[in-house]
């Protein structure tokens, strides 16, 4: 099987990454969202200026939708790190029930994510804000910069990115404008798991199988338990021992049949996995350019 | 060890790049069974759409940016990075050739080697890409037809020759159909060489940045009670604990008391780590300085020559104020001259007062301030650097030191070595592109005799010509240079000895440098 050496690589990559953004921008936050790149990120960012604590806050775009077992890790994780945790979300559109059986997944990520996110970064005038996609994710994402330019209006123009030389970062922006920084830009799910492992980091347990009861809608199983519109999906319930390989929004996050219960288990389902990670994601699967276009209007 | 190698394609619109990294991820079991159904396009398998992920780029069928993909071999991780061919996107491939250890370069059999296949090749060349791959696709257009093959390797391989790249593979593949990309197949039996896998996982890493100065440019101060470390990343050679810095600008000296990587303490650590050093004295030291080994610190100047790569539609003019970004430093300079630009098919220059989009260009930098920086072809993060707009911000060009302020003038002349037959044309190419883009004489090696065009050179210009009788492969100053110990090449390569001699033979050629490495002066 593959070396690991290439872990210690990505590793003092992305920290590089991490230590160019606390010192190139006035005030830089790092998305958190829970998942299991957000916690390899925090933890990388840890290492990055230890002994000193990490110099800047987390952020957190809560929909609403969030299983109850992601803000309580959340919560834990902040605490453990020592990090100034700051929320994000659309009260308004939560009030009003906005849904994506409604609205659709498109206009619902809207509401939901891409508006609470830009009114943060504008509210705390977050000029770099840290997240943890990767390029392998998802083809659109294969063409992300490791600082991706957004204009005044959050925007991203994938056909005007800034060149990006040799590890020689152009950080210098207007006023209003900002970037997105991508240090695990260049690991894929796998090596995610291995220093998962490696590190013995905490995760969320839905990463791990378990019986939960689902519902089969559109060749996906869908999680029924505080899913907010149950009622509304079609067929019958089972049990299926299933775990999730990303976690997102109750409704709109698929849960995939597996035995795995461990970190060994799950990385060796990874590792002869044929599907892509995404497929689980139900935001993705609106058009064949959905993501491409939720990127341009700020989504991260 | 870093098992990780940086691939960057590059060719013209159409010769199959996106088809041949989607042959490679294919083959290897790469390609997720969900990904391999959205490719499916008119009831056929369309590898090139695993890489073109831009909805422009599926609509016109090209590559508009440059996409990066992961592949997992036993060997290793290879990072490629498919840049665009079309010339109004020169600065992405610039940005995929810049970090690369290896650049892959296609050429389509049937329609041969065009301006975009030349550019790339140059702009590989002009970013010092250590190993250069050239594949010759769609062969299954020509019947894999040996000739074609050898014809394009003949003619491609000159022109490579000229920009002084004599150690390319040349591979004959069928993207489309499979042929020597992973598996051999049977369709080209007069082919012994290896496939394109093969070859990626040959090209030995990192070696030169190993053997390298220390050098890192600090990025952090880590600062919690009564702790005070310098973070930063290693870029070239290595440290240890009892090692003796520089602080640059400064020249403050110290001794490394302590290591942190991420992996925990270490006595010694190479290049590409990222580390936290403490000291055994307080040094007065920021972001921006740059910490060297103290026997070997780079110069420092206000003023230096640089080839550029230009990305900007407004075109440079001499007098234009920048900001330059390099490792170490952002500091504002002034782009005095443009020395030449440089004509891509012919590799002439020619006198010119503006650099235009996807143009490349020597020219001279005034800078704000003297800070430490090198030649690129001595090290690649201490000689590369950004031009930024002042103004809008805009990133304008790349850059690559060629040479510091002329009073500061040292260092080893760029080298080439010519194996085998090479005819004088060639030969002549090969001196003009480096009298051209060097402005300091050229150390050639070669297996001929008696080239005219050494001779003129020579005493025209006075470049520095050492070679071999015909034995080709293992010329003289090769075999030297291997003999010296770490100091003296450290001496010949910080140019304080230089061999000025011309026509000599091995024997003599081994006597002067001998000579010289004894005495350590300058001829
Ligand atoms: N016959 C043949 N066609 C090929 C081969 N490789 C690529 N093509 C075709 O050439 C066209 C351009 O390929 P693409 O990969 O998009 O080229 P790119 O612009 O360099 O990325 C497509 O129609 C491919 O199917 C090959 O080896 N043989
Ligand atoms: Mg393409």
């Amino acid at each position: 099987m593959l070396t690991t050496s290439h872990i210690d690589a990505l590793e003092d990559e992305a920290i590089h990454i991490l230590r160019e953004v606390a010192a190139e921008f006035q005030k830089p936050v790092l998305l958190y969202s829970v998942g299991k790149d957000s916690t390899v990120l925090l933890h990388l960012a840890k290492k990055a200026f230890a002994p000193a604590s990490i110099p800047f806050p987390l952020l957190h775009v809560d929909t609403g939708y969030k299983f109850p077992e992601m803000i309580a890790f959340r919560d834990e994780m902040a605490r453990q790190y020592g990090v100034r945790l700051i929320v994000a979300r659309n009260e308004m559109a939560i009030e009003a029930g906005a849904n994506p059986l409604d609205l659709g997944t498109d206009a619902c990520c809207a509401q939901l994510k891409t508006q609470p996110l830009l009114e943060a970064l504008r509210k705390h005038a977050f000029d770099a804000a840290i997240g943890g996609a990767r390029r392998d994710e998802e083809k659109s994402r294969a063409k992300e910069r490791i600082f991706s330019f957004r204009d005044q209006h959050g925007q991203w123009d994938p056909r005007n990115q800034r060149p990006e030389l040799w590890k020689l970062w152009n950080s210098r922006l207007k006023q209003g404008e900002s970037v997105r920084v991508f240090p695990l830009s260049n690991w894929t799910e796998r090596d995610i798991w291995q220093y998962l492992r490696r590190e013995s980091l905490p995760l969320v347990p839905l990463y791990f199988a378990k019986e939960r009861p689902l519902k089969r809608v559109n060749q996906q199983w869908l999680p029924l338990e505080n899913h907010p519109l149950h009622h509304r999906l079609e067929g019958e319930e089972h049990w299926i021992s299933c775990r999730f390989r990303t976690l997102g929004c109750v409704p709109c996050t698929a849960a995939h049949p597996s035995h795995a219960a461990n970190l060994d288990e799950v990385i060796a389902e990874v590792q002869a996995a044929t599907t892509s990670e995404r497929g689980g994601r139900l935001i993705d699967q609106g058009s064949d350019d959905a993501m491409e276009r939720k990127k341009q209007a700020g989504y991260f | 060890m870093r098992d990780v190698l940086r691939v960057s394609t590059a060719g013209s619109v159409d010769d199959g790049k996106s088809t041949l990294i989607g042959r490679l991820l294919y083959e290897t079991q790469n390609v997720a069974s969900d990904q391999l159904k959205q490719l499916e396009h008119k009831g056929e398998l369309d590898l090139s759409r695993l890489t073109d992920g831009l909805r422009a780029e599926r609509e016109q069928g090209i590559t508009i940016d440059v996409a990066f993909r992961y592949l997992n071999t036993s060997e290793r991780r290879i990072v490629l990075a498919d840049s665009p061919g079309h010339a109004a996107y020169t600065r992405n491939m610039a940005t995929a050739a810049s970090d690369s250890d290896c650049a892959v370069i296609l050429l389509d059999a049937q329609r041969g080697i065009r301006d975009q296949s030349r550019r790339h090749a140059l702009i590989a060349s002009t970013m010092n890409t250590a190993h250069l791959i050239v594949v010759v696709n769609k062969m299954d257009l020509v019947d894999y037809r040996q000739s074609v093959f050898q014809r394009l390797e003949d003619d491609f391989g000159r022109y490579l020759a000229s920009l002084g790249k004599t150690d390319a593979i040349t591979i004959p593949v069928s993207a489309l159909k499979g042929d020597n990309v992973v598996v051999r197949g049977a369709s080209m039996g007069w082919y012994q060489g290896p496939t394109l896998l093969e070859a990626l996982e040959a090209i030995p890493l990192n070696r030169d940045r190993k053997t390298q100065a220390f050098r890192m440019p600090v990025q952090w101060i880590a600062r919690s009670e009564g702790y005070r470390g310098i973070s930063g990343t290693v870029a070239s050679g290595h440290i240890a604990v009892g090692d003796e810095v520089l602080v640059m600008p400064s020249g403050q000296g110290a001794r490394v008391a302590s290591i942190a990587t991420a992996r925990g303490g270490a006595e010694r650590v190479d290049a590409d780590t990222a580390v936290t050093l403490t000291f055994d004295r307080d040094l007065d030291v920021s972001r921006g300085h740059l910490l060297v080994h103290h026997h070997l610190p780079p110069k420092l100047t206000d003023r230096l020559q640089a080839r550029l790569v230009w990305f900007h539609s407004e075109p440079l003019q001499p007098g234009q104020h920048v900001w330059l970004k390099s490792a170490a430093s952002g500091l504002a300079a002034i782009v005095e001259r443009i020395d030449h630009v440089l004509d891509v098919d012919s590799l002439n220059t020619r006198a010119a007062d503006r650099l235009e989009l996807n143009e490349l260009g020597l020219v001279q930098l005034k800078m704000h301030r003297a800070i430490p920086i090198e030649r690129y072809v001595d090290n690649k993060t201490t000689g590369s650097f950004i031009l930024i707009d002042p103004v809008d911000n805009h990133t304008l060009a790349a850059g690559m030191v060629t040479d510091l302020d002329s009073d500061l003038k040292s260092g080893l002349p760029p080298s080439v070595t010519i194996r085998g037959e090479a005819d004088v044309t060639v030969f002549a190419r090969v001196l003009q592109a480096l009298l051209a883009r060097h402005s300091k004489p050229a150390l050639v090696l070669t297996g001929r005799e008696h080239p005219e065009s050494v001779d003129l050179a020579v005493r025209s210009v006075g470049v520095i010509a050492l070679w071999t009788h015909p034995h080709p492969g293992d010329s003289t100053w090769a075999v030297v240079f291997e003999e010296m110990d770490d100091d003296q090449k450290v001496r010949v390569a910080e140019g304080r000895i230089s061999i000025n001699r011309h026509l000599v033979s091995p024997e003599e050629a081994a006597l002067i440098v001998a000579r010289h490495l004894d005495g350590g002066r300058h001829e």
